[in-house]
């Protein structure tokens, strides 16, 4: 809830992104980016692969540097001063093997305030799994290595929650995952939405995905954004400047 | 069984095997997880141009210069691979052959120490001296300190990096630490384990306890104590055998590996 020492002392925008640029060797992979995102907004960044959605996402959480321009989260620059306010879900990550890590273990090194996870048993986990309603309750005492990619992706959506996010950045969330899971996630992003005023920015490749579920709508095509608004809006500007042939284009990846 | 313990040398030897194989155990669950048992293996090789250098400018015990040198070849492997675009098998081939062509130089320039080199090539219980029984004391407390203080962090490192960044964590910190850590327990268990082989105290029992552990709860704790039986089986068996001890302690450790798997099979 928003009350109004909160309008007074929060910025207007979650997120503001000035001029953004990020250089691999002499090619822009992203150039001259401009993105203002409002507090509780679910901003969808769509695009074919290789349009430098992931690196927008890498360069708001500062793992890849931008060579110029502002990002600000919560009005604040330094990355490390808002970090434990952002929740991250990285795409296809696989976890070795070689470490015999369950899930319970996993999740408890995303508490806030655990010393040691090795000299607790972290029983409440199981209380605050249920707020998130994902389903992750039964995969608790089952290795990392072992989940599917469905179950993966609902373990680490629960293990950005646990640190409490204001803003969670997903990064194909929902790639690989069967259509329970899917549904199950998008529930659940809609209910934090709905109780805490979560923002979430969500990369995809797929807008009728998204659709359902976005508030604003950003296209990325070659590192620069070729149309935002809203996902209906985006659509139609997508449909009426490429023709069927980015949307089908997206569908295939 | 006790008989052994009568004499000092057995005892120093022992209780640097009990204090050094549990921060083995424990470092190794983690250097397997991130494939870096070539890096401890680096580490361990490059001291040997440590001990040289020691041997050259006439100290007669090395362990100031060896520390040093551990010391370096990890930081500057690891400064590398974040620096360059070098590949990090790559910078560690390079330090590992360079530092051996290094003390092997050294080494022919000295004359009448090839006993020592024997020695530090595959340990020696004999060569335990209170130095190193004192140093591995204090590795002992300084380790399990920064280990238990910092499990969450190398746990999460381990997992996935970018994770670790998103969750507040200073990885680049996070990494040094971590490496120091695995270089000052590599560079003191040479005296025990010997050059050649001291990789094997830090990656087998951690992966002997892999076989048996579901939870890494379960991993730490059997690597622990996989850890601590071999190095106490390997010393007693260097004595009665009258063998360098490293071979001896390797060979419990892959016993005790063997007797996992076996018993991993059985299970399934």
């Amino acid at each position: 809830m928003t009350t109004t020492s909160d309008i007074h002392n929060n910025p207007p925008y979650a997120i503001e992104i000035e001029n953004l640029t990020v250089r691999y060797g002499n090619k822009d992979i992203l150039k001259n980016i401009n993105l203002k995102i409002k507090y509780g907004d679910f901003l969808a960044i769509i695009g074919p692969n290789g349009s430098g959605k992931t690196t927008l996402l890498k360069a708001i959480l500062r793992i890849i540097k931008p060579d110029c321009g502002t990002i600000k989260i919560f009005g604040e620059e330094d990355i490390n001063k808002i970090i434990t306010k952002i929740g991250y879900v990285p795409q296809r990550l696989g976890f070795e093997k070689t470490l015999s890590i369950t899930v319970r273990e996993f999740l408890a090194l995303r508490l806030p305030k655990t010393k040691n996870w090795f000299f607790h048993r972290f029983k409440f986990i199981d209380e605050k799994l249920k707020i998130a309603r994902l389903g992750v309750t039964e995969l608790l005492e089952k290795p990392l290595y072992l989940l599917s990619g469905g179950e993966l992706q609902r373990v680490l959506i629960a293990f950005s929650l646990l640190g409490e996010p204001e803003l969670l950045l997903l990064d194909e969330a929902t790639e690989g995952v069967d259509f329970t899971a899917e549904n199950l996630i998008y529930e659940s992003l809609a209910t934090l939405r709905k109780q805490i005023g979560l923002t979430v920015i969500l990369v995809s490749h797929d807008l009728s995905m998204v659709s359902r579920q976005a508030t604003n709508v950003v296209a990325l095509s070659n590192g620069v954004v070729c149309c935002e608004g809203s996902p209906s809006e985006v659509y139609q500007s997508l449909n009426k400047a490429y023709g069927a042939h980015f949307i089908t284009y997206s569908h295939h990846h | 069984m006790f008989e052994p313990l009568q004499f000092s040398f057995m005892q120093r030897a022992i209780i640097t095997a009990l204090l050094l194989s549990p921060i083995c155990a424990l470092m190794g669950v983690f250097v397997i997880a991130r494939k870096m048992s070539f890096f401890s293996d680096t580490i361990g090789h490059s001291a040997l141009a440590g001990v040289a250098v020691g041997l050259l400018i006439g100290l007669k015990e090395p362990l100031t210069t060896l520390l040093i040198t551990s010391l370096a070849v990890a930081i500057i492997v690891f400064w590398l691979r974040e620096k360059t675009e070098l590949l990090t098998d790559t910078i560690m081939a390079l330090m590992f052959s360079g530092m051996i062509a290094v003390a092997i130089i050294i080494f022919s320039f000295l004359k009448g120490y090839k006993g020592d080199l024997h020695r530090y090539l595959f340990g020696d219980i004999l060569a335990v001296g209170n130095i190193d029984t004192i140093a591995s004391a204090l590795l002992f407390v300084l380790m399990s300190f920064i280990i238990f203080k910092n499990l969450n962090q190398f746990t999460i490192i381990t997992t996935n990096e970018e994770l670790a960044f998103a969750c507040g964590v200073n990885v680049g910190k996070a990494n040094y630490l971590f490496v120091i850590t695995l270089t000052l327990t590599v560079a003191l268990s040479i005296r025990l384990l010997g050059i050649m082989l001291v990789t094997s105290l830090l990656v087998v029992p951690a992966a002997a306890a892999r076989n048996v552990s579901v939870t890494l709860r379960q991993q730490l704790i059997f690597s622990i104590l996989f850890g601590l039986f071999s190095a106490l089986a390997g010393t007693l068996s260097s004595y009665y055998l009258n063998l360098p001890s490293g071979p001896c302690i390797t060979l419990a450790c892959i016993l005790v590996f063997i007797l996992t798997l076996i018993w991993k099979k059985v299970k399934e």
